[in-house]
């Protein structure tokens, strides 16, 4: 009898839980209220990394094109087109979900779910239909939404847009106020910026990326600010108003109230989750204002019951929810499976491109943690060199007794991709020595994370 | 640029060795392949041999000092170079050489997290982590990926007064005090290793040791009709390791292990022999597998080859392993009776004394000369009785009285 797998959502948690739920020989449902892919394929990661991507290519043509001898007349954009080619890598992407859902024989249902009596899932569908879906076990993956704060003028206010609506603007805005100094934030920043908007960056606490490693955040926020974003920590938002054809921000910085003009007031100051829906108290699982509470196997107060990635109101990002789903088909599924989460890293896709994984050097500060630090200026790399004149630093913390890697922290080209190499460091519990004993490619920018690791024995060669 | 030269690994499960004796000193000029020390792990030596030239300016490790596999032993460079002893970071290498073919399975059943050739699976921060603390991690359970062992393992087992592989102090009255004129001498490696066996042999084990007499007038006669114009002659101890084969064949109850759990016995089905062996400083056991199989003139030829090479340090890892029984014979220096120290895992050893002539009254009430030599057989009473270890040594007896049924 094969066991009946129903997920609730398919974005990144969802759509990876039923594959692997199918992978493991389960009869499985999902149940998907818009497109499958979710947040991060329709309206989230993937659709900003396009408009970055765009972005960066714009204005590598405009600003370090010519350093390198290439001269581009008459160089332009069309917005619209920019736009079109983002909605099309999107549209292949779902399309990619679908068939992938489809190769493993899962059931998608489209409609909204919410959890009925006995083991079932109450499905409305768009006409108003509803169905019951039957379980043996079920995985919630609702996923999350922005959080809209309750700042006087923002609701009503149609310059007022959140992150999906930052991705389907109809013109490039002219002037764009971000509120929030967060990675979407950040990173909707930067995009605009390198398409030409004015942008300024408003964020209420003392820093920016508060998550990342603080000594390589800020000297992003220097190259940013080179860049001609302005940007104010310690600032509040008191309220918008809408003035002609533009919005006016009230801003209480530095003792007093500062108004700033935008055609676009983008507000990203979070996520929260999206349970109300469901029923959760109803049906007796645990939760923290819809928060749904989980032990590392994924499973809620309900043992048949699973829930995965934002809907916990933790760690909200995609590979996380991805991580989980696997955890929580597998062990649904009769097999051992524990969510640990030490490998996983954050990322930040502004150029250069800036990620983390493992403890900040705050972290151990504050756990009074004995550690040594090697510090690699990518000035000293010839790939960084070579494509950025040598913009960035690796950060490699490392247990001052054993050299067990603590945290690895890359500001430059392609951080993004060289913070796996940490993750699994981190994983298998290497040691510095294992790290340097790993011949690293010429010339690449992985081998700067060779030589920060070298720096915490004051050896590096390149330094 | 000076280079290190580092611990080899002669045998996969080497973890350490000790330089036995430095055959050069600092300030000396070597070539690469100049044996430079004698290396001994396990109470084997072997040669070191330099794989670089130059002068050697450092010799780090000192003379019986343990040092891991891959530890600094010396510094070889250009005279008045900087010398950087540091140790040389090294990734866990995997090792070149495949697993040992057909491994003898008697061995005490390993660890859940050996991987095929012998190595522990522990992440490299756990590894140092236990090394620092000098925790035996091949005992420890890893709730790591596949089984392995990781740091939380290693501080739990720290935790809990884990499997500490340093030597026990001797309780103060236990040991001796040394006075004006006493020479203190550092055990060597096979010193150790011989007082750590011995020690948990006679501590583990409800040892019991019995002797038969055995008659051996027609067995001695027989040996000297065989050895009559043979070069290489058969000597009475071979008598006693082919006997014991065949008798081990027909009571095979006394070829067992326990296993690891301590709640099932291991029936091995191979006849190993383990032949104790008398070598300078020490004790060796080389092992004469599918003993029941070989001739006696085979049995005879492997003996004394595993001898030779035992004495002169140049027996193999493997041919000290798999042994189900044991040997052990004193009957050249005219010893009458012993009671030999079983060697784990095996189940019993023999002992072999010396054969004494003995004047006896035959039926008619007439004098007559006989030898006799007698067996000391220790056994281990948690696997075997008495009656079956007596069985066992009638049966040695009733062959080796007969000697022509040993051969047959």
């Amino acid at each position: 009898m094969q066991k009946k797998i129903v997920v609730l959502g398919g974005g990144p948690g969802g759509y990876v839980a039923a594959i692997r739920a199918a992978q493991l020989g389960a009869e499985v449902t999902l149940i998907e209220k818009d497109k499958v892919g979710g947040t991060c394929l329709n309206v989230g990661c993937v659709p900003t990394k396009a408009l970055l991507h765009a972005g960066e290519m714009y204005r590598q043509m405009k600003h370090d094109a010519a350093d390198y001898g290439i001269y581009a007349k008459d160089l332009s954009f069309d917005w619209g087109k920019v736009i079109g080619k983002k909605d099309a890598v999107v549209t292949r992407l779902v399309g990619g979900v679908s068939g992938l859902l489809k190769k493993n024989k899962v059931k998608v249902i489209s409609g909204l779910g919410k959890l009925g009596s006995g083991k079932t899932v109450q499905v409305t569908g768009k006409n108003g239909e509803s169905q019951s879906v039957p379980y043996d076990k079920l995985i919630l993956a609702t996923g999350s939404v922005p959080v809209m704060p309750p700042i006087p003028g923002v609701k009503d206010n149609p310059d007022c847009i959140d992150s999906t609506g930052a991705l389907s603007l109809d013109k490039l805005p002219a002037e764009i106020l971000v509120i929030g100094g967060g990675v979407i934030g950040i990173e909707f920043a930067n995009a605009f910026a390198n398409f030409g908007s004015k942008v300024t960056v408003i964020e209420m606490t003392s820093k920016i990326l508060p998550l990342m490693d603080e000594q390589l955040s800020k000297d992003l926020r220097k190259l940013l600010e080179k860049e001609g974003i302005a940007i104010h920590t310690d600032a509040k938002v008191l309220s918008v108003e809408k003035k002609g054809g533009k919005s006016a921000v009230n801003v209480e910085m530095n003792g007093k109230t500062q108004a700033f003009t935008a055609d676009k007031v983008l507000v990203a100051v979070g996520r929260r989750t999206d349970t109300e829906a469901l029923g959760l108290d109803a049906q007796g699982i645990k939760n923290d204002r819809g928060r749904i509470a989980v032990d590392e196997h994924m499973q809620t107060s309900k043992p048949d019951i699973y829930a995965i990635g934002d809907c916990l109101g933790q760690v909200m990002l995609a590979h996380v929810a991805s991580a989980m789903g696997e955890v929580a088909a597998e062990h649904a599924m009769g097999h051992a499976a524990r969510y640990d989460g030490r490998t996983n890293a954050s990322c930040v896709y502004t150029t250069p491109e800036f990620a983390g994984t493992g403890f900040t050097e705050e972290e151990l500060k504050a756990n009074k943690v004995a550690y040594k630090a090697g510090l690699f200026p990518l000035v000293g790399n010839a790939k960084t060199l070579i494509e950025n004149g040598g913009i960035g630093q690796i950060k490699v913390l490392c247990g001052e007794e054993f050299g067990e890697i603590l945290g690895v922290h890359i500001l430059g080209p392609r951080a993004t991709d060289l913070i796996a190499e940490a993750a699994l460091m981190i994983g298998m519990e290497a040691t510095v020595d294992e790290v340097i004993a790993t011949i690293h490619a010429h010339p690449t920018v992985s081998e700067a994370v060779r030589e920060a690791t070298l720096a915490t024995e004051g050896r590096a060669i390149h330094k | 640029m000076s280079k290190q030269i580092l611990m080899p690994q002669y045998g996969l499960t080497m973890e350490e060795g000790a330089v036995e004796k430095w055959l050069v000193k600092e300030g000396d000029v070597i070539k690469e392949g100049d044996v430079i020390a004698e290396i001994v792990t396990d109470k084997l030596t072997n040669d070191l041999v330099s794989e670089v030239s130059g002068t050697v300016l450092k010799l780090v490790a000192a003379e019986g000092e343990d040092i891991l596999v891959k530890g600094v032993l010396a510094i070889v460079g250009e005279p008045g170079e900087a010398i950087d002893d540091a140790p040389v970071p090294q990734a866990e290498a995997a090792p070149a050489v495949p697993a040992p073919a057909a491994a003898p399975v008697s061995q005490a059943a390993p660890a859940p997290v050996m991987a095929p050739g012998g190595r522990v699976k522990i992440s490299p921060f756990a590894r140092k982590v236990a090394e620092k603390n000098n925790l035996d991690y091949s005992a420890l359970t890893g709730t790591g990926p596949s089984g392995r062992i990781v740091v939380k393992d290693v501080e739990q087992a720290l935790a809990s007064g884990g499997v500490a592989a340093a030597p026990v102090a001797i309780p103060a009255g236990a040991a001796g005090v040394a006075v004006a004129g006493d020479e203190v001498v550092k055990m060597s490696k096979m010193r150790k290793i011989v007082a750590e066996r011995m020690s948990a042999s006679a501590r583990e084990i409800p040892a019991v040791t019995q002797d038969i007499k055995v008659d051996v007038t027609k067995l001695m006669t027989l040996r000297a009709q065989i050895n009559e114009g043979r070069e290489v002659r058969i000597s009475v101890n071979d008598f006693v390791l082919k006997a014991v084969a065949k008798a081990i064949r027909q009571h095979m109850d006394v070829n067992v292990s326990m296993d690891a759990s301590g709640a099932s016995i291991i029936r091995h089905q191979h006849i190993n022999i383990g032949m104790a062996v008398s070598v300078p400083g020490g004790l060796m056991v080389p092992v004469i597998r599918d003993a029941d199989k070989k001739s006696l003139e085979t049995l005879a030829h492997e003996a004394k080859d595993l001898a030779v090479r035992a004495r002169d340090s140049k027996l193999d890892p493997a041919e000290l392993q798999g042994s189900t029984f044991s040997v052990s014979n004193l009957g050249m220096y005219g010893i009458t009776s012993f009671t030999p120290i079983i060697n784990q895992p095996n189940a019993a050893i023999l002992g072999v004394c010396t054969a004494e002539d003995v004047v006896a009254l035959d039926k008619e009430g007439k004098l007559y000369n006989k030898k006799v030599m007698t067996l000391s057989l220790t056994f281990d009473h948690r696997l075997l009785d008495g009656a079956e270890a007596a069985d066992f040594e009638k049966t040695l007896k009733t062959l080796l009285e007969e000697p022509l049924q040993v051969i047959l």
